[in-house]
Formats: structure tokens, sequence, C-alpha cells
């Protein structure tokens, strides 16, 4: 057997609360043995070889964090691109300033064009947004280069604008363009519709293979920098099943991959057509043939109510939105509840996309019907994002046993901007209404939607305990989360969310040795520090693997 | 160009049974149908010549493809076929607006749009759209009609019928409302394909009736827009080529579908003796041939 391996720490957080804090932590092979100190833990050390290992003395070890949905595939066609945001991104290989107003933004796409070696190289961009960007069209960024097709997309996905030489190089003809009513090919704007367009002209070279295994690559690199040991990919396939699975298993499934995958898969096709509840729950159940030690399937599966956040396409109940506009459905409810009822009869655990009050709505009323038809105890149906809630749903959610998974960067992103544009203040500030949850002792976990927000749980767990918005305001003190239950919510509730908290989420004696590892106390810093401590690295399944730093 | 027709409306409406009819139906038409699931999709197993993950192809030369997620690369891949189709049907989802799933007809290279054809459940329609959940949904896919189709009509009384038409013409206020059972539908007024100058019965409600117009004399543009815009609701289709005064080297071409028309410009006349020549469909009753000829009449220089 193993020798046992003892790590002393300045401070061992648990997040256990029989025993919240420790001094060391005994680790044999991928299992935790025993939390506690030196001395508590003799008996082991006496019986069995061991040896101390002095690394993490000055440090402070916490459960490996755990985001219970991000996006890898979605991350690995965005990695690759230049990133050109309103807010600042850390990135494993580069602090992304904010880049604000219009001639900032111009000169960080020139900085951009001088910094590309290849001449000829497409620039892709991202983070491109009006209300902080002003316009751009296809003279303004002809202005940036005559030469280097350059690509413009926007924050939320919504638009993409294009130069000359952009067009040029997709080999697009200009009268294709000129007769799409949602395309403006004097502006080279594509918008709506007009997008798949241009995708038709991109995917080839985004979705190449060796340019996907590369972001997959960086995806990687992100995830370790945020401090995972575990993350869950909540839309397992998006582009591809085969095409994503293969580049996942060649990239992740490696001895030096610090973490593991959970692949939740949607439960049907978006739009909601297929509606053959016993194929689908079939098909779901045979993906987990494919597992392997990194990435794996389990009984979860993801189901959509209505659109996305970011894009404004939330389904708001009453009073709706300041400028009358209205969301839409990714899944008829009818097709949602036959879907959903295929699944719950079937023992699967539920995740619901939800963004506004009537998804949140539609997945509740579902629930209560599946609740009456064929009660459940320990169903674990997530409500998934949570922008825009009442106080009485989550009451409602509490009594049905519901869980949530909630984007809370909404608030520091977008608080400030649905504040004035689309919510007014109420409802904006109490977006991701995380103190109401725990109010109703609802287990609760954050996620970043990667790449929507930043990959990084202690961001996360700031914004929770905080709400301070990118503004500069604190929108809705009392929706805040304590310190620690904000860090409950990267770690052991997290593992809840996704069904492995008898594994990981918390150290104690026979969980997996996944660990964060700080360079700071986040009790001792308080809430308002978090997102500022340094992260030494990671443990994952006992081995160390430090953050490497440029 | 290939002419593209979008079948939208809640679940329910009877999209699938159409378009089973219209897989199977005797049109002469090789038809693309776009569905976002075979699962409904009934195709008799004797007509299915070949079948390929996410194409059925049928011996009458008709194909089936699945759209899932991705519409454009769905349409790609019926552009490549070796024989490309006469005319595509695009299903559009339950919760989709079909007016955006148009704008691929008005936008993807090598497509134009025919016409928005939506259809709504006669017993349900009016609680649909006024669902909390799907109410505004349901509501943007009327608006969307060029022709609106209300089926089911065989489960309602004549008063019911009668106060549903009277709400539906509120609520597409634009859209030409035919009631109907089973989708049993023309095909020349789903597809406005092969109209030829006869008269089409149609079980149970409806009857319709075509009127043609030739006239070697050229036709005023802006009278013809006029005159087209005082037709009456009966009238559903209209194709044709239309000599124009102001330009003597082509031929224009005028399609009507429901409430939407366009008259576009078509090829050069070249030996052909100009002349307008147009075949006009609409609901018996609804339309007199003989006004709709004056009208025309009077449109001419
Ligand atoms: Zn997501």
């Amino acid at each position: 057997m193993e020798p046992i391996t003892v790590y002393p720490a300045r401070m061992i957080r648990t997040m256990e609360p029989a025993l919240p804090t420790a001094e060391a932590v005994a680790v044999r092979g991928d299992k935790i043995i025993e939390v506690g100190s030196l001395e508590s833990m003799r008996p082991w050390l006496d019986a069995h070889p061991h040896t101390i290992d002095e690394r993490f003395r000055d440090h402070v070890i916490m459960p490996g964090f755990i985001d219970p949905h991000l996006h890898p595939s979605m991350a690995a066609v965005l990695l690759p691109m230049h990133f050109t945001t309103a807010l600042e991104w850390h990135l494993p290989w580069q602090d992304v300033p904010a880049t604000r107003g219009h001639n900032e933004f111009l000169d960080r796409l020139k900085e951009i064009d001088l910094d590309m070696g290849d001449p000829d190289e497409p620039m892709f961009t991202w983070g491109h947004h009006p209300i902080w960007h002003g316009e751009v069209d296809r003279r303004t960024l002809n202005g940036i280069s005559a030469n280097r097709p350059i690509i413009v997309w926007h924050r939320g996905f919504h638009t993409l604008v294009v130069n000359d030489a952009a067009i040029a190089w997709m080999g697009m003809d200009e009268a294709d363009g000129e007769r799409h009513p949602q395309v403006n090919m004097a502006e080279g704007r594509f918008f709506e519709t007009g997008l798949s367009l241009a995708y038709r002209y991109f995917n080839p070279y985004i979705l190449e293979s060796k340019r996907f295994e590369g972001g997959l690559e960086r995806l990687a690199e992100v995830v370790h920098f945020g401090g995972h040991t575990t993350i869950g990919d909540m839309a397992a396939g998006m582009f591809n099943l085969d095409m994503e699975w293969d580049a996942l298993v060649k990239v992740l499934e490696r001895d030096d991959t610090p973490f593991r995958v959970q692949m939740i898969p949607p439960g049907n096709a978006l739009g909601g057509g297929q509606k053959d509840g016993d194929r689908l729950v079939q098909r779901t159940v045979g993906l987990r043939e494919r597992n392997t030690h990194r990435l794996r399937f389990y009984d979860h599966v993801k189901l959509f109510a209505d659109g996305g956040f970011y894009a404004g396409l939330m389904q708001l109940g009453p009073p709706g939105a300041i400028d009358g506009s209205h969301g839409e459905w990714m899944t008829p409810p009818e097709t949602f509840e036959q879907v959903a009822r295929a699944y719950w009869n079937a023992g699967f655990k539920i995740h619901v996309h939800c963004t506004g009050d009537m998804g949140v709505e539609l997945a509740l009323d579902t629930l209560e019907k599946l609740q009456w038809e064929r009660p459940r105890f320990n169903h674990r149906f997530t409500i998934e994002h949570f922008g825009v809630s009442t106080p009485e749903q989550v009451r409602r959610m509490a009594d049905l046993g519901a869980l949530a998974s909630v984007n809370i960067y909404y608030v520091h992103e977008l608080g400030h901007a649905y504040w004035q544009n689309k919510l007014g203040h109420e409802r904006a500030s109490q977006m991701s209404r995380l103190g109401t949850l725990a109010r109703h002792n609802v287990t609760t976990a954050l996620h970043t939607d990667f790449t929507m927000a930043p990959a990084l749980p202690l961001n996360s767990a700031w914004v929770a305990a905080t709400r301070i918005s990118e503004a500069g305001h604190v929108m809705g003190p009392e929706e805040r989360l304590t310190l620690d239950q904000a860090l409950r919510a990267i770690t052991i509730d997290a593992a809840y969310i996704l069904g492995l908290e008898h594994e990981i989420g918390s150290i104690r004696g026979g969980k997996t040795a996944d660990f964060t590892i700080l360079e700071q106390d986040p009790y001792e810093v308080g809430a308002e520090n978090l997102r500022e401590i340094p992260i030494w690295g990671t443990v994952f399944e006992g081995r160390p693997h430090p953050i490497k730093r440029p | 160009m290939i002419p593209v027709t979008v079948i939208g409306g809640y679940l329910g409406a009877g999209k699938t049974t159409m378009i089973n009819s219209l897989l199977a139906g005797d049109h002469g038409l090789r038809l693309a149908v776009l569905v976002n699931d075979f699962g409904a999709i009934n195709i008799d197993a004797r007509l299915i010549a070949a079948h390929d993950g996410d194409t059925i192809s049928l011996s009458n030369g008709c194909v089936c493809c699945t759209i899932a997620d991705a519409l454009g690369e769905a349409l790609d891949k019926v552009l490549a076929m070796a024989v490309p189709p006469d005319h595509i049907v695009i299903e559009a989802s339950g919760v989709a607006n079909p007016a955006k799933i148009a704008m691929y007809g008005r936008g993807w290279p090598g497509l134009c749009l025919d016409g928005v054809i939506v259809l709504a459940d006669g017993d349900n329609i009016q609680a649909q759209a006024a669902d909390k959940f799907v109410g505004h949904t349901v509501q943007l896919q009327l608006a969307a009609a060029d022709i609106l189709l209300l089926n089911k009509t065989d489960l309602l009384t004549g008063a019911q019928n009668q106060s549903v038409m009277t709400w539906l013409a509120a609520e597409a206020s634009d859209s030409r409302v035919i009631p109907t059972s089973f989708g049993a539908i023309p095909f020349t007024i789903l597809l406005g394909a092969g109209g030829l100058p006869q008269t089409i019965h149609a079980e149970p409600h409806a009857t319709y009736q075509t009127v043609v117009f030739r006239t070697p004399r050229a036709l005023d543009r802006e009278r013809l827009l006029a005159r087209i815009a005082s037709w009456p609701r009966g009238v559903l289709r209209a194709k044709g080529l239309v000599r124009l005064g102001d330009d003597p080297v082509h031929a224009h071409v005028l399609q009507l579908v429901g409430c939407r028309h366009e008259l576009s410009l078509g090829p050069a006349w070249r030996e052909e003796v100009p002349a307008t020549q147009l075949v006009l469909i609409g609901i018996e009753g609804q339309i007199d041939s003989d006004c709709l000829r004056a009208s025309l009449l009077s449109a001419c220089i």
C-alpha cells in the first residue's frame, strides 16, 4: 500500500460544520485518510508508513472548487479569440484590461492587430458591446486594417461586424449579403438569422479540429487557474457530441489534467422537437458507456425553459420589460412537461435552464405536477441560472424540494444595465436572489456558465457576498450570502448539485483528496477581498498541481 | 432560386398531418421538407427509398430532413443534393416565430420566400393565445401568417366557427383566413405551384376557384399595385408575368401569397411577344372572376 502523505497547513477550511478548521490532512493515494492535527491523526501514522509534506505549511487548504455549470465546448471556440470586453478578465496567459469607450475600443483593436504576427491571420475578437463601446461598422474596421480579416463579435453573441478583408477571406458573395434582410452589407453587420449566414463561412475555421483542441487546451488552463477540481459540462454535445467527445477525451483525459468533468447532456434537441420520452431516456442512459476516468455521464440531464439572459430573451412575468420586449421559449411547455416526465419517471436528476420568472414558473408548475403523479424524495431537480425570480417562487422551490444553481455574475455585469434599460431597479437589484434562497434553506451552488462569466469561483463568491455591480453600486444587499454560505456554494453545496457530495466538496476522511490551495484565508480577508486571494494551485486526487506562472 | 414555404403554428395545430400529406401527395413536385423531428412523421414504408440518419428519401422524389438546431446547415445539405428540389418546406418549431424562419427564405443564398402558412387549432387557439406561458408566442405566430389555416373546424359548431373566425380576423388582421379540417387544403394554395386553371374542390368547408387573366396590353405599375391592394381577402394566391408600361424590355413577376404580394424584375422578353398572363386562386363565393378581371383591365394603359 502507498505511504500516507500528511500536509500540515497554516489553516484548513474543511467546509464540514462538524470540524470546520484543521491543521493537517492525511492523504493516501487519491483519498483523504483523516483531517485534524498531527497529534489527532497519530494512530493512523503510527500504524502505517507516512511522510510529512511541508509544502503547504504557509498555505490555506480548502476543498477543491466546483463549478457545476460551464461550457467547455463554447469556451474552446471562444478562447482562441481576442477579448475586448468592457469588464476585465483574468486569464491564465493574460490579464485583459477593461476596455471602455469608443476610442479605447478602437485602440484595443489596433493593439491586437500589431501584436499578431502573421498579417493574414483573421482577427476574431469577442466582447464588443454598444453600451460601452459605441457602434462599429465595416468602415471603422477597414480603418484598423485593410488587409487583415477582422471579425468583431458581440459580448452576448447577437451581432457580428466584419471588414472588407474579412468578407474577401470568407469568400462570400456581396450580393448574398445585400439580399439578406438581417445582414447590413454596407455596415458589414450580421444579426439574428443573418448570423447563420456568417457562421456558414466561419464554422469550418473556428470548429476545425486543431483549433478546437487548442481551445480546449486553453479551457483546461482556465479551469485549473480558477482553482477548480470538478466542473459540470451543462449541455454536453452542444455543437456535435461525437466531435466534442473525441476532442474532450483527447485533450482532457490525460494524466496531468487536474480536474474531472461531469457531462450533463441536453435531454432533447433545442426548439423542443423530440417528444418520444422513452427513446430520449434510452439514448441518454446509453451515453454512460462512453465514461472514462475524468469524463463521466451520470443520471443527470439538462432541459431548457426560456431564452438567454445576456441576450435579454428571458420570459418575464408582470410587469414585463421597460422596453416592451418579450422573451422566447426554448422548448414548448407541453413538450417540456412530456420530456421532463420521462426523465423524472426514469429517476433522473433534472437541471432546468430558467432565466426569467416565467421560465422558473414553468419549471415549478411541471415539478409540482410530477410530484403529484409520482412523488420522489431526494430528486435534486435544479433551477439553473435563476436570473429573475419572485420570493414566492423560492418558497415554492423549498416546498417542492428543488435546488438552485445560480449565475451570480448577472448582478455584477448586468445589474446596472438591466436597472436602466430592462427591469428597473427593484427587479434588477434582486436578480439571482441568493439571500432568499438561503433564508428558505434551498441548497444553492454558484456557477459561471463560462464563457458567460469568468470561471473564477472566488470571484463568483465575491459577487454573491457583496453584490457589487460593475458600476459600483451594491445591488439588493438583502440578497447577499454570508461569506460562509458563498464558500459553501462553490464547494460542498456545488457538489450536492452534481450529486457528488459523498465524494467531493469538503475535507473529511474517506473523501477524494481534491484541494484548492490558497495564499490567504478567505475567512480572514473577508467578503470584500475574496476575489483578490492568490491561488497556489490544486491537489487533484491526491496529486499537487501548482498553477504555472508566466 | 428555389421557393421556400414556411409552415408554422403552435403544438397540436396540425403541422405534422399537413407535412405527412405533402410528402405523400400527388403534386408532381420534388419537395424537400425540413422538420424538427422524424418522430411524428409517418411515411409509408413502401415509399421510403433510403434513410441515412438525418435524411429520408422517398421514391416519389421528395426528401425529408431533420433540422437538428442548425437550419442553415440543413438548407445547405438540401441545396447540395445531386438534383436539387423544386420547392423547400420548412416546419417551424412549435415555439418559433415563423417570421424569423421566413428570413432564411428571404436571405439564404439560392432560396426565395414563397410564403408563410400558419395553422391554428380551431378548438384551442383562443385559449392558447391567452395562455400565461405561450400567449405572446402564439400571437406572434398568427401575426406572421400570409395565409392562416383555421384547422380542426370539424370539431366546431357553426356558431363557434363563426366566433373564432371573427376573433382571428381581428387578431391577424392582414392574413387570409381559411377554415379547414385535417389540414386538407389544395397543394396549389400551400405551395403556389402547378396552378392550372381549374376549379379545385376541397372538403369540407372551402371551395376554391381559379381565375386566369391574359392581355397583350401593358399595365401601369402604380395602378396595378393599387388594384391588388383593393382585392377581396378571398384571393389567396396570384402568380404570373406582367408586361409593365415602364419597362418594355423585361417581364415582371407578380407573386401574391395571402396578405403579401411583390412585383419583381423577371426575364427579358426577347423573341417572346410581351403579354400579361396571371393565374389567381381564391375562395369561391368570396371572389368574383369578372370583377377581378375588370380590376386588372382597369390597370392597363
Ligand atoms: Zn449554460
